[in-house]
């Protein structure tokens, strides 16, 4: 957003006062994930930025977090306790996290194509049921799930984790499918039956391919929301069931090991890559579709 | 036996929008061969009356019969039509080959996968066989130096000549034309059987 060669002074002023506003906003929100990875790099067992780490000294840095990370104990030099817990809490998240995605996306395709149908009764209604545990406070989701799931015998299992936190994910596919649907166009599937398609074979071969993007985000908003979701972990998970940020979580309440850094570091690689995927994958499809010309 | 039978015949055929009575008992017969082309004012009911051939519109009374096979209608419990059995409704659609007024090509799919699709999965022809079949489709309608591009990149022209061969490619009893003289190319008849 450049500024015109005839701008001006109040406008001069208010444009970079603007561009101060931005930088200053864009610096609140990446400051605390930008200071966490030098930490992390750390060979101090403190969390502090030690006067050898800012003269950039190599001796000041190590991995040996992230050795710790992974379950390697033959550094001497760590005192906190040191175990396979993170690598069995990032196994635990990914197995309740995968599983609870393709679970919410697969309900919240199926809904929001009901809910897409102009004919559907009470849709509003069971829209609003359907984004209400965005909504609900999550410790009373929380606590309901874990009262309910009580009477059931799912607490301290995987299933009672993977349905808690499909409960979660659902608003968040159904939301973005729900919109991507709303720029189809049902003609495409009139066209699929005039050639003698059945609906669940033109669903497959038509509709889906062309919302795939919407779906992928629903799908990556419900497993990054499963992936760092503690309070229903707190509530449901049993000692089999903890999670990496319930590791993490517990990590910072009895210890406070540089190793959290490491994990938050990995995670926030994770993310970033994960978010650059989606959004090439969206470029991809957006260039196929293409405007048609003339 | 097809020969004893006209491609098309239909009888009687009412569609009604609310209070508006869109088609009021249309009938037609069209022989095997035959061009028959539809005139209308906009909103006359043109593109209703192919849709409720193929019955991607749902008729309020009347019959389509498909090479001497009646589409069985009943009532469902609203007191509605409703096609009786949709499994014959999906089969005689593969003998109704339709070219949209928008062409409605899907747009993930390159041009062949587009004519090739139905071959493969409704016809139930081999891989081999189907890209076969829609290449010598695509050839017949001078499209085949544009069967890698998707329908986005190619000509409103070629658009309305892509839908055609994916339509044809089916070798269907009767082609129902909505609106071809929209893309400029030159006119052609509304509905024509082979």
């Amino acid at each position: 957003m450049a500024l015109p060669a005839y701008a001006t002074a109040p406008q001069r002023l208010w444009h970079y006062t603007y561009l101060a506003i931005c930088a200053v906003v864009l610096f609140f929100l990446v400051m605390p994930l930008i200071a966490v990875i030098p930490l992390s790099f750390s060979k101090s067992p403190f969390l502090h930025f030690t006067p050898e780490l800012l003269a950039l000294d190599p001796d000041a840095f190590s991995l040996r977090w992230y050795r710790q990370m992974i379950g390697d104990c033959s550094d001497p030099g760590i005192t906190t306790v040191c175990s396979d817990r993170w690598k069995d809490g990032a196994w635990n998240s990914l197995r309740i996290g995968i599983a609870a995605t393709i679970l919410a996306t697969t309900l919240g395709i199926l809904c929001a194509l009901g809910l897409s149908r102009p004919h559907m009764p009470f849709r509003r209604s069971i829209m609003a049921l359907m984004i209400s545990p965005l909504i609900v406070p999550l410790i009373i989701t929380a606590s309901g799930l874990y009262f309910a799931f009580a009477k059931w015998q799912l607490v301290s299992t995987f299933t009672g984790m993977i349905l808690a936190h499909t409960v979660l994910g659902l608003p968040f596919v159904v939301i973005t499918v729900t919109a991507t649907l709303v720029g189809f166009d049902t003609n495409l599937m009139k066209a699929a039956a005039s050639l003698g398609g059945t609906p669940v074979r033109s669903f497959f071969k038509v509709q889906l391919p062309l919302i795939t993007p919407g779906v992928i985000s629903g799908a990556l908003f419900a497993f990054i929301t499963s992936f760092d979701e503690v309070v229903i972990v707190l509530f449901i998970g049993g000692q089999n069931q903890i999670t990496l940020p319930r590791q993490m979580w517990s990590g910072i309440r009895q210890e406070i090991s540089p190793t959290i850094l490491a994990v938050a570091t990995i995670l926030v690689i994770l993310s970033i890559l994960l978010l650059t995927t989606v959004e090439l994958l969206r470029r991809r499809s957006e260039r196929l579709r293409g405007v048609s010309p003339g | 036996m097809e020969k004893k039978h006209p491609a098309l015949v239909v009888e009687n055929l009412r569609k009604r929008f609310g209070l508006e009575e869109v088609l009021k008992g249309l009938s037609l017969n069209a022989n095997e061969g035959d061009v028959i082309s539809m005139l209308g004012a906009s909103g006359s009911g043109k593109s209703t009356f192919l849709r409720c051939i193929n019955l991607l519109e749902i008729p309020d009374s009347g019959s389509v019969t498909v090479r001497g096979e009646t589409i069985h209608m009943a009532t469902d419990r609203a007191g509605n039509p409703t096609p009786a059995d949709m499994k014959q409704v999906i089969r005689l659609r593969a003998q109704l080959g339709m070219v949209f007024q928008n062409f409605n090509l899907w747009s993930h799919m390159t041009v062949l996968d587009n004519v090739a699709e139905a071959l493969i999965y409704v016809l139930k022809l081999s891989k081999i066989e189907a890209y076969e079949r829609a290449e010598a489709t695509l050839d017949k309608v001078g499209l085949s130096n544009r069967r890698d591009y998707y329908p986005a990149h190619i000509s409103r022209g070629q658009q309305q000549r892509a839908a055609i061969a994916r339509a044809l490619a089916m070798e269907p009893a009767v082609m129902l034309f909505d609106e071809p003289t929209a893309a400029h190319l030159r006119p052609r008849p509304l509905l024509s059987t082979q």
